[in-house]
């Protein structure tokens, strides 16, 4: 069992074939595979829009099918490589459900840890980005009280890996531990109607900070995005600069300031080189017996991105084997009214002034679907039933605002924004 | 009825806790005293300052010790190693057969620290703290 590990490891590290020889030099490296996964069915009340599990994906609860095992069902496995007491590597493989539908395994990471010191270490490769409290194990779902991390938050930055480099500082001071990161690389994801999410440069800096059952943390993190293959915006951006040309044709000063507003639209609402920054903060405190959590995020963006704030509570209680736990979750997107082009010098020539019109109604459109506004109640129950496996038992309730489709996907025409949705959830979680 | 096999159950537990022996946590002769807390966070991942040398998962000495040490249960505390060992933070300790090779294992190395029954400690490790 131990040698098919072994060769199975030594397979998908063999890009490091080199250091693995010159470790052997010194001792066998020693590899070690675990594995997670969850399989929970989970059900919708709202019948013309999907629930997901991340927004990667296509369709979920709901409208695709009352019960749906998509959202949060996945698999994951990760071998981890000690070849000295300098270098060590891991790689993640995650089979989840994803953008075109199937649970294709994705490398979540693949990277090399040289420890120069004790305390400091440099990494290379796939690395998890480390944008939440629990977003390096966000996908282990028996490592969190939870059926899944509350999504008002955990949508907010969905990008889970970043490829590049990261440096790690570990420091003790009496019974503080203190770690310092900094990454820096590119990172993408591919979203459902042939689109790939890609941010380059994606960077960060985060501190946590752990004492007795304290943890402390707080990040900061800055993205480059680039939205590829979105082609739904189309008809707005050709809209917007053939009108912008149909407008130069009039030789009148509003005609041609209108002409010249079109095209900075089209500018400020551009997919590419979007310049994203998000702080989160955080806060566990876990003595044992029981547990509180909360994180905020807060996001400023730009283009179709609108800024957003986002927090969760969350808190349990450990009676033996069953945890029961509740949460409120909140995220809330400042979506800006755009005022568009200056219609009112526009009326000497209707077709034009009704163009404009349209075009202004479609930025705001857009701008609303681009951003949620919900928030969500929910109660749990976590039972560790036997070792190495746990059950849980999940209902929300969430609440929808009424310029948005929340945190929802695969909206379908009979969707009213504005509604409540019940949300119910059954998971079984294990890890191996 | 139920309640009654409940409290049986529960008296038999305490019962079984309180015919334990005492835990010591035992490391190099090299290393100074520790903390309970700097004990938690060894055990729990938090600390990477010694290498944590672990007994086995059913070894009655094992829920024992995290209980006293961590305040957690072993569900707990498999799900605290899930979490670290998933986030590629680290790796879940080595898991011993028995307090003699814990205790050959951290005499063998200045890093390592380790749980035994307070009656197994010889000359070869040194008492760090005591867990009554």
């Amino acid at each position: 069992m131990k040698t098919s590990y072994t060769a199975i490891a030594a397979a998908m590290v063999g890009g490091w074939g080199l250091l693995c020889g010159a470790a052997q030099a010194q001792s066998m490296p020693e590899f070690k595979f675990s594995g997670f996964g969850t399989v929970a069915a989970v059900h919708s009340s709202e019948k013309n829009a999907d629930f997901v599990g991340t927004v990667f994906q296509p369709n979920g609860a709901g409208y695709t099918s009352a019960w749906s095992l998509a959202p949060d069902s996945k698999l994951g496995g990760q071998v981890g490589a000690v070849f000295n007491d300098k270098f060590s590597a891991v790689v993640q493989v995650v089979s989840q459900h994803q953008y075109d539908n199937s649970f294709t395994p994705m490398v979540e990471w693949a990277n090399l840890k040289y420890q120069v010191t004790p305390e400091f270490s440099l990494r290379l490769g796939r690395i998890a980005l480390p944008s939440y409290l629990l977003s390096e194990s966000r996908f282990v779902g028996y490592a969190s009280p939870w059926v899944r991390p509350p999504d008002e938050v955990y949508s907010v930055l969905p990008i889970t890996s970043n490829d590049g480099v990261d440096a790690t500082y570990r420091s003790q001071i009496g019974g503080v531990n203190n770690t310092l990161q900094a990454y820096y690389g590119k990172s993408s994801a591919r979203v459902p109607g042939s689109t790939t999410a890609k941010s380059n440069p994606s960077w960060g800096l985060n501190d946590s900070v752990e004492f007795g059952s304290f943890t402390l943390r707080a990040g900061y993190s800055s993205m480059k995005l680039d939205l590829d293959g979105v082609t739904s915006l189309d008809p707005i951006f050709n809209g917007l600069k053939g009108l912008s040309a149909g407008l130069a044709s009039v030789p009148m000063p509003a005609f041609q300031t209108a002409s010249a507003e079109a095209l900075a639209l089209v500018e400020k609402y551009k997919l590419n080189g979007m310049a994203l920054s998000a702080i989160a903060l955080g806060v566990n405190y876990d003595p044992g017996t029981w547990f509180v959590m909360s994180e905020l995020v807060a996001l400023k963006g730009d283009g179709f991105l609108a800024n957003s704030r986002s927090w969760y509570l969350s808190s349990g209680y450990r009676f033996g084997n069953f945890t029961p736990y509740a949460t409120y979750s909140s995220t809330k997107a400042d979506v800006p009214v755009e005022p568009g082009i200056s219609t009112a010098g526009l009326a000497a020539v209707p077709p034009l002034a009704a163009g404009a019109a349209g075009l202004n109604a479609g930025l705001n459109t857009t701008l609303g679907s681009f951003n949620s506004t919900q928030s969500s109640f929910s109660l749990g129950l976590r039972w560790d039933f036997m070792k190495n496996m746990a059950l849980k038992t999940q209902y929300d309730r969430l609440s929808i605002s009424e310029d948005s489709h929340g945190r929802l996907r695969n909206t379908q025409p009979g969707f009213q924004p504005g509604g409540k949705v019940d949300v119910v959830s059954v998971a079984l979680d294990f890890v191996f | 009825m139920k309640t009654k096999h409940f409290l049986i159950a529960a008296g038999l537990a305490c019962a079984a806790l309180a015919s334990h022996a005492d835990i010591v946590v035992i490391a190099n002769p090299a290393v100074g005293p520790l903390t309970k807390d700097q004990v938690a966070d060894l055990f729990l991942g938090k600390s990477q300052a010694l290498t944590p040398i672990d007994q086995l998962e059913g070894a009655p000495i094992y829920a024992d010790f995290y209980k006293r040490a961590t305040g957690r249960d072993a569900a707990q505390v498999k799900s605290t190693w899930s979490r670290v060992v998933f986030s590629g933070k680290g790796q879940a300790p080595k898991q011993l057969p028995d307090s003699a090779a814990v205790k050959k294992a951290v005499a063998a190395d200045p890093k390592a620290v380790g749980y035994i029954e307070k009656s197994a400690v010889d000359a070869t490790v040194k008492t760090v703290l005591g867990l009554d």
